[in-house]
C-alpha cells in the first residue's frame, strides 16, 4: 500500500476499475462463446454459473463472517423443491417459481438462523449439521416435499411473447438465463461484501468481542449474513431446478451437497470476492473430467480438500494475492 | 403394547451403551480440540474390517481384535500425518476431516460394495421373557460395553497415561513444561478414540447392518451426544447416549424409525441451544 492517502485512493480506484473490466470481459466472452460450445461444455458452463451463486452466498457467511455452516443444503434443496411445488401445484412459471423459492429460503434461513446463531464456531457448524440431517430425514420421509428418494420431475412452462416461445428445456436459453442471473447475483454479492455492512462482517470475523464492544449487534448481523447465504443458496437451487436438472429429490438435502460450497469456496479462496467463482469453475471442470474416467472420483475430492486445507488455507486467490503483493512491493 | 415398550426400552439401553462407546471415543478426541467429523467413518471402517477379518478367520472375537488394532493404527496415522500440521485451528481440522469422509466412504464402497451386509452373531441363542424372545447376544454386547466403560474410567483416573491425557487436554503448554510428551499423548489418544469407534462398529454390526454410508449418521449422533453430555465428561456422555438410545428405542415403537430419529435429533438440538456447555457442566 502506498503511504500517501491520495495514492492509496487512486490505487483502490484502479483496482476497482480493473475488477469490473475483467468481470465484463469474462461475461462477454462467456456470452460470445456459446454458439461454439458443444453440448457437454454448454451444460458445464451453465452449471458453473448456477453453482457459483451457491458458493458466493456461502462465502458471505464463511469467508466474510467467519461462521462455518454445514447446513446450506437445506436452502439449496428447499429452493429446488419450492420450484417443483410452485410449478406443479400453483401452475407458476419460471420467474414466479424463482421468486417463491428465494422468499421461502429467506424465511427458512431466518427461522433456522434465529436458533443456530445462539452458538458460535464449532457448535454453530454442528447445529447446522443437525438441522440439515433433520431436513434430509424429513424430505426422505414426507414425499410431498421433494418426492422422497425417487424425486420429482417437472416441466417448466415456456414463455410466450406474441407468437415466439421461449422454452426452458433448451440448452441455449438456459445458458443465457444462467448468465443473466449470475451477473445480477454477482453484482448484489459484490455490493454486499464491499459495503460498510460487509466491513462489519469482516470485523466480526476478525474479533467478535471487539465488534460487539464497539456497539454492533453481533448476533443480529450474523443472522442477516446467514439469511443472505440462505437466499443465495435458494436462488442457486431454484435456478438449477429450472434450467439444468428439471428435477428435485431428497438427495439435494444431503450433507454432501452442504459440503460442495465449502469445497468450492476453500479452493478458490474464502474471504475473497472472486474466490468462490474460480473455485466453482475449477471444481466443476475437475469433477466432470475425473468422473468420466473414474467412478469413485469423490476419493480424489476428499484428498484434494485435505491437501488444500493443509497447504494453503487461503486457496488460489490467496496465492495470487500474495504474488501480486510481492510484485507491488518490489516496484 | 406394554411388552413392546419394554422391548423397545431394553433395545434402547443396549443401543445406548454401544453409542456410549463410540461417543466416548469422540469425546476423548474432542477434548484435544480436534473436531473429527470422520469419527463415524472410523466406526464404519471398523465394521468393514471386522466383516472381512471375521470372514477370513471364521471366528467373531479374533476378528473384533483385528479391527480394533487396525483402526487404532489408522487413527494414529491420521493424527500424525494429516492433523498434526493444522492442530491449532479447529475449523481447518473440521474441514480436513470432512475430506476424510469422502475418502473413507468411497474406499469402503469399492472394497465392500453398496449393498448392506450383516455379520452373523457369535451367539445365536435367545431367551424367553414376557411375550418375546430376546437374543442373548445383545445382552452380552451390553455387558461388554459396560466392562469397557469401567476400564476406560480406570485408565483415565487411575493410571499415569490417563493423568497425562487429562493434563495435556487441560493445559497443553503447562503439561509440556511438566515434561509430558503431549504430542505423543495426543497421537495415542486419537488412536484410542478411533479404536473405541471400531469396537462399537463391530459389536453393532450383527444387530444393524453394515453399509458404506452409515458413518455420517453416527458422526452426527455422536457429536450431539458428546456436546449434550459435556465434552470430556464420562458420566455426561454415558447418560446422553442412554437418553438418545431410549428416545430411539421407545420412539420407534410409537413412530416410524425415521420420525423417531428426527425427534431425538430435534430434542438434542434444543438441549444444545439451551445449554451449549452440556447438561452436566456448571
Amino acid at each position: 500500500m502506498g503511504s500517501n492517502p491520495m495514492e492509496r485512493k487512486l490505487f483502490a480506484l484502479n483496482k476497482e476499475i480493473l475488477y469490473y473490466f475483467i468481470f465484463t470481459v469474462v461475461v462477454i466472452v462467456i456470452a460470445i462463446l456459446q454458439p461454439f460450445l458443444g453440448y457437454f461444455y454448454k451444460v458445464l458452463v451453465t452449471q458453473i454459473l448456477v453453482f457459483s451463486i451457491f458458493a458466493m452466498g456461502f462465502n458471505v457467511l464463511f469467508g466474510y463472517t467467519g461462521e462455518l455452516s454445514f447446513g446450506q443444503s437445506i436452502f439449496y434443496g428447499l429452493g429446488a423443491s419450492t420450484v417443483a411445488l410452485t410449478i406443479q401445484h400453483l401452475s407458476g412459471g419460471f420467474l414466479t417459481s424463482i421468486l417463491f423459492a428465494v422468499i421461502v429460503c429467506l424465511g427458512a434461513a431466518w427461522l433456522i438462523g434465529f436458533f443456530a446463531i445462539r452458538v458460535t464456531g464449532l457448535y454453530f457448524a454442528i447445529i447446522t449439521i443437525i438441522f440439515s440431517v433433520v431436513m434430509y430425514l424429513a424430505a426422505l420421509n414426507w414425499k410431498w416435499i421433494a418426492g422422497g428418494d425417487d424425486g420429482l420431475t417437472f416441466r417448466v412452462p415456456a414463455w410466450k411473447f406474441f407468437g415466439t416461445t421461449i422454452s426452458f428445456h433448451n440448452l441455449t436459453n438456459d445458458y443465457y438465463f444462467a448468465l443473466i442471473f449470475f451477473v445480477i447475483a454477482f453484482l448484489i454479492y459484490k455490493r454486499i461484501v464491499e459495503s460498510p455492512y460487509g466491513k462489519v462482517l469482516q470485523s466480526i470475523r476478525e474479533n467478535e468481542l471487539r465488534a460487539s464492544v464497539i456497539g454492533y449487534n453481533v448476533k443480529r448481523i450474523k443472522l442477516t449474513s446467514f439469511i443472505v447465504a440462505g437466499g443465495f443458496a435458494g436462488l442457486s437451487g431454484a435456478l438449477n431446478a429450472n434450467l439444468i436438472s428439471h428435477y428435485t429429490s431428497a438427495n439435494l438435502f444431503t450433507i454432501a451437497v452442504s459440503g460442495e460450497p465449502v469445497i468450492w469456496t476453500l479452493i478458490g479462496g474464502s474471504g475473497t470476492i472472486a474466490g468462490p467463482i474460480i473455485g466453482t469453475a475449477i471444481m466443476v471442470l475437475f469433477i466432470n473430467y475425473v468422473s468420466t474416467t473414474f467412478r469413485n472420483y469423490l476419493i480424489f475430492i476428499g484428498i484434494l480438500i485435505i491437501v488444500v486445507i493443509i497447504a494453503t488455507p487461503k486457496g488460489i486467490m490467496g496465492i495470487l494475492n500474495s504474488v501480486y503483493e510481492k510484485r507491488r512491493r518490489k516496484t | 403394547m406394554i411388552d413392546q415398550l419394554i422391548l423397545g426400552g431394553i433395545n434402547g439401553i443396549v443401543w445406548g451403551l454401544i453409542l456410549a462407546l463410540i461417543t466416548l471415543g469422540l469425546s476423548l478426541i474432542l477434548t484435544m480440540d480436534v473436531p473429527n467429523v470422520a469419527h463415524g467413518e472410523l466406526y464404519m471402517i471398523g465394521a468393514v474390517i471386522g466383516f472381512f477379518a471375521i470372514d477370513k478367520l471364521g471366528f467373531f472375537w479374533p476378528g473384533l481384535g483385528v479391527a480394533i488394532v487396525v483402526v487404532f493404527f489408522l487413527g494414529v496415522a491420521i493424527e500424525r500425518g494429516i492433523l498434526r500440521p493444522i492442530e491449532d485451528d479447529p475449523i481447518r481440522i473440521l474441514i480436513a476431516t470432512f475430506g476424510l469422509i469422502f475418502v473413507f466412504q468411497h474406499v469402503a464402497l469399492i472394497v465392500f460394495g453398496g449393498a448392506p451386509r450383516r455379520i452373523e452373531p457369535p451367539i445365536t441363542e435367545s431367551f424367553h421373557a414376557l411375550s418375546f424372545d430376546y437374543p442373548i447376544y445383545r445382552i452380552v454386547v451390553g455387558i461388554i460395553a459396560v466392562i469397557i466403560l469401567i476400564g476406560l474410567y480406570f485408565m483415565l483416573y487411575r493410571t499415569k497415561f490417563g493423568l497425562w491425557i487429562r493434563a495435556s487436554t487441560q493445559d497443553r503448554d503447562m503439561a509440556m513444561a511438566m515434561g509430558i510428551p503431549v504430542n505423543r499423548v495426543f497421537m495415542w489418544t486419537f488412536g484410542l478414540g478411533a479404536a473405541l469407534g471400531a469396537i462399537g462398529g463391530v459389536l453393532a454390526s450383527p444387530i444393524l447392518a453394515i453399509e458404506y454410508s452409515m458413518g455420517l449418521e453416527m458422526t452426527v449422533l455422536a457429536f450431539i451426544v458428546v456436546i449434550v453430555g459435556g465434552i470430556g465428561s464420562l458420566k455426561g456422555t454415558l447418560i446422553g447416549a442412554i437418553i438418545i438410545g431410549e428416545l430411539e428405542g421407545i420412539g420407534s415403537v410409537l413412530l416410524n424409525p425415521t420420525e423417531a430419529r428426527m425427534i431425538s435429533l430435534l430434542v438434542l438440538a434444543v438441549v444444545l441451544l439451551v445449554r451449549p456447555k452440556g447438561l452436566f457442566k456448571r
